[in-house]
């Protein structure tokens, strides 16, 4: 196995680890139930960012425009918490990413590192979306927000 | 004036976008009062080179801002951080690039090809510097901690 792919099936086992698939589904019903669907676009937005960005801090950048401009991510904390949570625990995620492969004898440069944490925060927010998509679908979320 | 066509690396600026600068421009925020948004905004779109961006910071802080103390402060506090008020202020951005962050070499080039270079390298840092500084100044009002680094 080579060392990009230790490294994505690293990223994975955390991304399917319990706590970060319940905080992406707590956060997602959170953005579900604050957003509604009219603001779907506001998700799919961030999703596309992640996607496409090669920086870390576009997608902090994007979250703290949306909490500031928009009452409903400033409602309940949803982009404070979210915010929070990408750059505090999910950089404790990616250390442990870093310390595990050290293990297999791996060492990341400063670029790799940077990659690493940017496709974690990629499959949380990914996994973010689909519980937002699911909890509009099943609540019904308000179209009138 | 700026040459805006010397290559800058595209990664390097991520890097130093993303492992550096946010925690500063998040500490700035933190440390400094900050103006009104308009004039963040004016800022932000003036950052497109390092001639535009000093331009703009020296007519902002040489305006009469009659009692209103916190925006040339702001802008002063920008110059010394930045470094473009010249001089050599081993601190500023502007020095880092040749001295910490090593992204021009400081032998082998005339002084207008360091010069070029540096200034490349500074516009874009820079503008990296003032997006984040735009958005935590959004979120963080005065008295509440800065988030820490990316």
């Amino acid at each position: 196995m080579n060392q990009r792919t230790k490294l994505l099936r690293e990223i994975a086992l955390i991304a399917d680890q319990e706590d970060v698939r319940e905080k992406a589904q707590d956060l997602g019903k959170l953005a579900a139930s604050t957003l509604g669907k009219k603001k779907r676009s506001q998700i799919t937005g961030l999703e596309t960012l992640a996607s496409s960005t090669q920086r870390v801090t576009d997608i902090f950048n994007y979250i703290k425009t949306r909490t500031a401009r928009q009452e409903e991510w400033q409602a309940s904390n949803l982009g404070d918490s979210l915010l929070t949570y990408l750059e505090g625990d999910m950089r404790g995620h990616r250390d442990a990413v870093f310390q595990r492969l050290q293990s297999q004898q791996i060492t990341l440069d400063a670029y790799e590192q940077q990659a690493a944490y940017l496709e974690l925060l990629r499959a949380f927010i990914d996994q973010f979306a689909a519980h937002y998509e699911y909890a509009c679908l099943t609540t019904g979320g308000d179209e009138e927000k | 004036m700026t040459n805006p066509t010397l290559p800058v690396d595209p990664r390097r600026i991520n890097l130093l976008s993303d492992t550096v600068l946010y925690a500063e421009a998040v500490a700035f925020v933190a440390e400094h009062p900050m103006p009104k948004q308009s004039q963040l905004m004016g800022l932000q779109q003036f950052s497109r080179t390092w001639d535009e961006l000093k331009d703009y910071i020296n007519h902002q802080r040489g305006r009469d801002w009659g009692r209103d103390t916190t925006t040339p402060l702001f802008y002063d506090a920008l110059r010394d951080y930045l470094g473009t008020g010249g001089g050599k202020k081993p601190a500023s951005l502007f020095q880092r690039i040749t001295d910490a962050f090593g992204l021009v070499a400081a032998e082998g080039l005339t002084k207008q090809q360091q010069r070029d270079a540096t200034e490349a390298w500074a516009g874009a840092l820079a503008a990296a510097f003032i997006t984040h500084l735009v958005c935590a100044a959004l979120v963080v009002p005065k008295g509440r901690d800065a988030r820490g680094d990316a």
